[in-house]
């Protein structure tokens, strides 16, 4: 019996485009505590991962890393129109961006926030996290594709993430805020 | 191929995700899964808890069914456990804990103060994977009182948080990557 075809099973059929943006730090992987960052050789392979995932999941992935702000700055804002979700690992970044999650939140568009490792056991408050919609964080490397999959299932629900479901769902200022929340 | 809104969700459509999902994993070990809903997850479903932040699941054995479903796909070995009581819950990692591999956990009521609990899960040295349907952290606090010994956290997907947890947490294992953080 051959497997069903992932992409075929989702609740919408738009390939979504996902802008994936890590930080400081991060194009270094390989080179960092195997602790908290696991055995994975290099960004690349990391790069590879999300894309083949991305591709199962038929939807676009454009991944982008940098060690420096405010390209990453530049990359967020060209990139907003042409985008319809974020998912961001801040890398060294994550305790003391100011531009950044900024600059997220005037896309007006989803953010979901990731880490390999878990910040919170570590003692690091982040400051993306009351900005983005969600978070994943302590699956190593597998924290981009857990996230990937519940940011897609997310936006395929009309009810939830859809760009064409009820706005008060994606605008609303109560309850848990959400990363576009900007009138 | 458009799928109709999976609000429950739909046994039968996780599992089919699960066994998309299945090619997808970086090994195919049946590991034993134990999911637990804490206090306040049996009031889910109409008239129960708040809609725009649980999203609009029916039932908590519909949750559970589906989410078990979805393990049973991707080739885990699937429970699930649910209380009010919170006492009922320490007890259960106990006895569980010898049979299990990893916990899924939403503490729900207990997110801020269920010492027991973390304990409980610290005790059992057993990787778990804490869930919420909303982004908690958005309220202004840094994670719950589990959350500084969990291996990963997944939140603010409603039940595809689940969703995302199960697959992230069994590529982990998969690859030796979930750790037992120290209590």
């Amino acid at each position: 019996m051959s497997a069903p075809d992932l992409s075929k099973l989702r609740q919408s059929d738009r390939r979504w485009r996902i802008e994936v943006i890590a930080g400081p730090n991060m194009k270094h992987l390989g080179r960092r505590d195997r602790r908290l960052f696991g055995e994975i050789a290099s960004f690349e392979a990391l790069q590879a991962n999300i894309e083949t995932f991305a591709a199962a999941l038929g939807v676009e992935v454009r991944v982008f890393v940098s060690d420096f702000e405010g390209e990453i700055l530049e990359r967020v804002h060209r990139s907003a129109a042409t985008t319809d979700a974020y998912v961001v690992d801040p890398g060294g970044l994550a305790t003391v961006s100011q531009g950044w999650p900024h600059a997220l939140l005037e896309t007006r568009k989803p953010v979901v926030e990731v880490t390999f490792y878990n910040p919170v056991a570590n003692g690091e408050a982040s400051v993306f996290t009351k900005t983005a919609i969600g978070r994943v964080m302590g699956l190593r490397e597998h924290s981009y594709t857990a996230a990937l999959l519940a940011l897609v299932l997310s936006l395929d629900d009309r009810t939830f993430l859809h760009p064409d479901g009820p706005e008060s769902e994606t605008k609303r200022k109560d309850g848990t805020p959400y990363s576009f929340r900007l009138g | 191929m458009s799928n109709s809104a999976q609000h429950n969700p739909d046994a039968n459509w996780t599992r089919s995700i699960g066994e998309a999902l299945r090619a997808q994993r970086p090994g195919d070990h049946r590991w034993r899964f134990d999911l637990i809903d804490g206090p306040n997850m049996s009031n889910l479903g109409l008239g129960g808890r708040d809609v725009r932040t649980y999203g609009a699941v029916t039932s908590l054995a519909a949750l559970q069914d589906g989410i078990v479903a979805m393990g049973e796909g991707l080739g885990l070995a699937m429970s699930a456990f649910s209380a009010n009581h919170e006492g009922s819950i320490v007890e259960h990692i106990y006895d569980a804990s010898s049979s299990v591999d990893a916990f899924l956990i939403n503490p729900a009521a207990l997110t801020r103060y269920g010492m027991p609990t973390r304990i409980a899960l610290a005790d059992v040295r057993r990787p778990f994977i804490e869930l919420h349907f909303a982004n908690v952290a958005a309220l202004g606090w840094e994670g719950g009182i589990t959350t500084p010994v969990a291996t990963a956290v997944v939140m603010g997907f409603r039940h595809y948080s689940y969703m995302g947890a199960l697959f992230g947490l069994a590529c982990a294992l998969d690859r030796g990557q979930a750790q037992v953080l120290p209590p």
